[in-house]
């Protein structure tokens, strides 16, 4: 396992802003025994790696097979339990292990091959689902904003039938509708 | 090795080996070693090199020469493609990388352009919630995970880092 000097050099030092979610979690994955399978980026900060947006502090949200082995390895890498959040200020990276079991789709994840090793993505049609509801319920142009890009970067590729099925059952069609406009998916990617 | 992919297609393709092997040529934008398929799923590259051989002597796959000027291997039927980058995706990051238009803040101001051109949410409020619309109980579950604990943005104040627009959002 990569020593705490060794992960704040690489992190801060050698990995530009916007892939240092990604080989962070690849390395945690790796140094906790998980593993690809073991650990998922879920939420806003896998919608960060998908898009590649600039690297902003905030939290970033990890399902985890084994949690504890999670913790060891945060603990070894110098972060603090806060409770919510494990911390660490220098590195700026706030890690919430959000659960054993991500809600979504196993099928539809992503893996990235890093050159420090691989890193699992939550599936981007459940990224999608989650902002159109919250964009219904909330009123919330953020969400749909993401939800429009994500869909004009990977739309060709996504599995329409499966953001079908849930935008039926919580009445989203018409934001479906609109988001594929806006991202210039006129025609059925089926 | 990856384990845990669809098993819907390792059933279609009839092993896992073949199954990741034709799911990473899918998803590369150009020709792959031997080594890199192999690299990129954890398999080894003995077996990768023979199921490659298999394959070629089947028409599946095909040699051709990368933009480098080096050898590597091709999946070029397109609706064999397409199916695998929808159910198997894999790949590697500079290769992802390359095929995304935009990066760090170029895609933030992206954003901020997408969400400006949007309907005011206090003018047009039947286009955000339409009268009588409710989340199924289902759906209501899935709002429950995006209502956050205010513990968690205080810490995030607390460093000075960027707290979630949800902040504050209840169900």
């Amino acid at each position: 396992m990569r020593t705490a000097a060794e992960v704040e050099e690489l992190l801060l030092s050698e990995v530009p802003p916007d892939r240092r979610l990604r080989v962070f979690a690849a390395l945690l994955g790796a140094a906790s025994g998980l593993g690809t399978s073991g650990l998922t980026v879920v939420g806003d900060s896998a919608i960060e790696i998908y898009i590649n947006g600039a690297y902003v502090s905030g939290d970033i949200d990890l399902v985890a097979a084994d949690p504890d082995k999670v913790r060891q390895v945060l603990r070894a890498w110098g972060f603090r339990d806060e409770g919510k959040l494990w911390t660490h200020s220098k590195l700026g990276l706030y890690v919430d292990l959000v659960g054993r079991f991500n809600s979504g789709s196993n099928r539809l994840t992503r893996v990235v091959q890093t050159e420090y090793g691989s890193v699992k993505l939550g599936a981007i049609e459940d990224l999608i689902v989650k902002r159109l509801l919250e964009t219904r319920y909330w009123g919330q142009k953020a969400a749909l904003a993401q939800a429009i890009l994500l869909t004009r970067e990977y739309g060709a590729d996504l599995d329409w039938d499966y953001i079908r099925f849930f935008s039926e059952r919580d009445g989203l069609d018409d934001l479906v509708a609109e988001m594929r406009r806006r991202s210039g998916l006129v025609r059925n990617a089926r | 090795m990856l384990d845990d992919i669809d098993p819907g297609m390792v059933a279609l393709f009839g092993s896992q080996n073949r199954t990741l092997v034709l799911a990473a040529l899918a998803n590369a934008s150009g020709p792959l070693s031997g080594y890199r398929v192999a690299k990129l799923f954890g398999g080894q590259k003995i077996k990768v090199n023979a199921e490659l051989n298999r394959l070629a002597k089947a028409g599946v796959v095909t040699r051709r020469r990368a933009a480098s000027g080096r050898l590597g291997w091709t999946l070029e039927d397109p609706d064999l493609r397409r199916l695998l980058r929808k159910r198997i995706r894999i790949c590697f990051a500079p290769d992802w990388d390359e095929r995304r238009p935009a990066s760090g803040e170029a895609v933030d101001r992206l954003l901020s352009e997408i969400e400006a051109s949007l309907p005011d949410p206090k003018v047009d409020r039947e286009f955000y919630r339409p009268k009588n619309w409710k989340p199924s109980p289902a759906g209501r579950n899935l709002l429950r995970e995006k209502v956050r604990p205010r513990e968690k943005d205080a810490i995030l104040r607390k460093y000075a880092a960027r707290t979630s627009y949800r902040e504050g959002k209840k169900l």
